[in-house]
Formats: C-alpha cells, sequence, structure tokens
C-alpha cells in the first residue's frame, strides 16, 4: 500500500499526537489534525486527505455530525471513528452515517493498522 | 494531627487512585501513595494538564455539578467514566466537593480503574460496528433498503437514470419527490432506535399505499426518501406531495403517535441531468425545511 495522507480529528491533543506517531510508524502521514468539527471541515476541504480519523465528543459540533457533512460534499472521503464511546446507539449512529470504521481508546496499533488497510483495499484509490 | 492530615491518612489506606483539587484553581491539592506511586507527585499542578493531559479544563469536568450556586459543595455525589489518554486506563470516578479545613471548596476524586471490563465492552463496541457496516455492504449490493423495504440507494440512482434517459428519449414529463422526516433525530434520542426504525417503516409504508405502481420510492440516506414519477407534471407532483404530506401528518403512528415530513418537488427540464434534478428538489425540500416543516417546498 502507498503512504496516504490522513486528517486527525480529536480534541485531545496527546491522543492526537499518539495517532501520529502510530501512523508515522506504518508508513503514513498525518498531513492535517482538527480539534473541533468545524475545523475538521474546513481542513478536509483544504487537504483532500486519503483517509480521516474521527473523535466523537469534541467542543463545537460532535464527530458524527462532521462526517455527515463531510460526506455530503465529498461521498467518497474514507472516515473512520476513533473514540471512548462504545455505546451500541452511537455505533450504529455513526456508521449509518458513513463512517467506514470504528475503533475505542485506547487505540491499539494493530487495529489501527488492520483497519486503514481494510478501508484502503475496499474503498481506496478507485478513482 | 491536623483534620487535613486525617483526610490524607484515611485517603492512604483506600487502594484507589485518590486526588484532591481547588474547585477554583483547578491545582492538586493533594494525592494518595497509591496515585503518586502510579503518576508521580503532581501537587501544585493543575489537573487538567498533570493528570489528563488537557492544555484546557476538560470537557467532561463535573466540579460545576458538584457546587451550588454560591459555589460551595452541593453533597452530590457523581459517579462517571473517564478514559485517560496520558496512562491509556479508562476509570470509573466517584467526584464530590468538600470544604477542607481551611474553608476552601475542594473536590476529591477517587478513579477506580475500569480498563479490563471496558476492554470486553470496547470489543463488543467493534463487533456491532463490524455487523453494522457488513450490513450497509450487503445493502450495496441487494437493491432493497433491508429495514424499509424501499428502493436503496444505489438502486434508486439507477431507475433515476433510466427514467430520465426514457423521459428524454420518447418526450415526455418526469417529476421527483423528495421528503425528510421532520424532527427524526429526536425520535431516536428519546425513544430508541427501534422507535425511530418503526417511523422509517411506517412512513414507507403510507407512501407505498398512497402512490401508483409506476411510481419508485428509494431511502435516500437516513430519514430522506425520494420518489421518482414517470408521466408526471410539476403540478401533479405538487399535488402528490401534499397528498402524502396530510397522509403522514393524519397518521397515527404507534409510538410516537404524530410525526410530519417537509417536501421538495421538482421536475425534469430539458437542460437536466440527474444531478441537477435531484438538486432542484433539494433546494425545494430546503425551502420546506426553513419555512416551518410539514409543508411542500416550492
Amino acid at each position: 500500500m502507498r503512504s496516504l495522507n490522513i486528517l486527525v480529528v480529536d480534541d485531545s491533543q496527546l491522543t492526537t499526537k499518539k495517532i501520529a506517531q502510530m501512523l508515522i510508524s506504518m508508513g503514513h502521514e498525518m498531513v492535517a489534525f482538527a480539534r473541533t468539527g468545524e475545523e475538521a471541515i474546513k481542513q478536509y476541504i483544504k487537504h483532500k486527505p486519503d483517509m480521516v480519523t474521527m473523535d466523537i465528543t469534541m467542543p463545537d459540533m460532535d464527530g458524527i455530525e462532521a462526517t455527515k457533512r463531510i460526506l455530503q460534499e465529498n461521498p467518497d472521503a474514507l472516515i473512520m471513528m476513533v473514540t471512548s464511546h462504545g455505546q451500541e446507539g452511537m455505533v450504529f449512529d455513526a456508521i449509518e452515517a458513513g463512517a467506514k470504521g470504528y475503533l475505542l481508546k485506547p487505540l491499539q496499533m494493530e487495529k489501527l493498522k488492520a483497519n486503514i488497510n481494510e478501508i484502503y483495499e475496499k474503498y481506496g484509490d478507485k478513482q | 494531627m491536623t483534620e487535613a492530615d486525617l483526610f490524607k491518612a484515611l485517603f492512604d489506606v483506600i487502594p484507589y487512585n485518590i486526588y484532591l483539587a481547588d474547585i477554583n484553581s483547578f491545582k492538586v491539592m493533594y494525592m494518595n501513595k497509591q496515585m503518586i506511586k502510579q503518576r508521580g507527585n503532581l501537587v501544585g499542578r493543575k489537573c487538567y494538564k498533570s493528570i489528563y493531559g488537557e492544555p484546557k479544563p476538560c470537557l467532561f469536568c463535573k466540579n460545576p455539578d458538584l457546587i451550588d450556586d454560591e459555589r460551595k459543595p452541593n453533597n452530590k455525589m457523581i459517579v462517571s467514566e473517564c478514559f485517560n489518554p496520558v496512562d491509556d486506563h479508562w476509570y470509573q470516578l466517584h467526584e464530590k466537593a468538600i470544604t477542607w479545613p481551611n474553608g476552601d471548596t475542594v473536590k476529591y476524586a477517587i478513579a477506580v480503574n475500569i480498563s479490563e471490563l471496558k476492554q470486553t465492552q470496547n470489543e463488543l463496541a467493534e463487533a456491532h460496528a463490524q455487523l453494522s457496516l457488513k450490513n450497509r455492504e450487503l445493502e450495496r449490493l441487494s437493491a432493497t433498503d433491508h429495514l424499509t423495504q424501499a428502493y436503496n440507494r444505489l438502486k434508486i440512482d439507477e431507475l433515476m437514470r433510466v427514467e430520465v434517459g426514457r423521459t428524454r428519449r420518447y418526450q415526455r414529463v418526469l417529476s421527483i419527490i423528495m421528503l425528510d422526516i421532520d424532527h427524526f433525530k429526536e425520535v431516536n434520542d428519546q425513544y430508541g432506535h427501534q422507535t425511530g426504525d418503526l417511523v422509517l417503516k411506517e412512513v414507507v409504508n403510507i407512501i407505498k399505499d398512497n402512490t401508483r405502481n409506476t411510481d419508485s420510492l428509494g431511502r435516500w440516506g437516513g430519514e430522506e426518501f425520494i420518489i421518482v414519477c414517470p408521466e408526471t407534471d410539476l403540478s401533479s407532483a405538487h399535488v402528490m406531495a401534499e397528498k402524502l404530506r396530510k397522509k403522514i401528518e393524519e397518521f397515527d403512528f404507534s409510538i410516537v403517535k404524530r410525526k410530519t415530513a417537509s417536501f421538495g418537488v421538482a421536475s425534469l427540464t430539458p437542460e437536466d441531468d440527474e444531478e441537477s434534478l435531484i438538486r432542484r428538489a433539494d433546494e425545494s425540500l430546503y425551502f420546506a425545511k426553513n419555512n416551518g416543516r410539514n409543508r411542500v417546498g416550492k
């Protein structure tokens, strides 16, 4: 697989840093990050990343709403949730909104890697 | 031994992480031995920064709920779960404000490590997600939306392409109706997803009962539907949308009782392709939503 440009959306600096490190060690790159839903949409438009990791709890709009908004304008966007919310309803909403993956914190490197690979194989570089 | 020392001696024998933080300044006033052993001594530093790794007070901070209007303890004990990204552990937090012997209002937090329990829950949630994803994939491959039995997005897209082509070839008329259930999210939030699903199914049944066999109904997104109406001009489509609007408004839904929907209508023009046709129906729907809902857009 080629090296992917990934947008990391999380309101915690520490988590963002951890995800970025994991991505680097897999040969990918955190091309940008965002701490709020609004920022996530802006950064998505600006960078058109190959993939997005999306937190759910954020100060302005939640990650599920941000996912919907990004997908509305960019139906091919590949977004996976990385969150501490494991309630069934939340999972269902996220997948219904169009998320392609759902991972819980603490984020495990192997799981992140497997998810990125799976999503990329299924949906990536189709255009 | 002062009162404060007594408190501390008590906290030291409790086998969970405990810290005290000033309600106003967020400064860590004390940590018990167990917590110091695990996290090092953070006394004097801001709790959000040193304990939770946040640059600003945590979004989930319970302090405002532990005090009254005069910023004195309200005697409530709040229990919550939180994930700490500094040590990658899940904690069940038991928090309460107390008046410290010097008169300050402080919070004590007892943090029980529940990472193992959470791991099981999280694996279950991830399994749920995998199932939902598989479901969506299967849906993509079939023609109907599993839940409502309306056509799915892929199928309705294809139907629309065919109808637009046919309408153009034979110089006929074609309209589409888009509808969106008003305040649908509230149903899910208030009654749960099963009730939300029921509303979707009931709406689909109303539409099927009140459209012609030649009309095709598709689920466009969550609570949004599209009806492709061949041989229908704009004014007939308006009449049809208005009839459906009324039927939904008057329907006795199983649990939520009353529900309404907003409608958008558009007809194919010679310049249109499928995309611009949908865009105009969407704009019409948007108009209906912005003008009080439960109506048909211009």
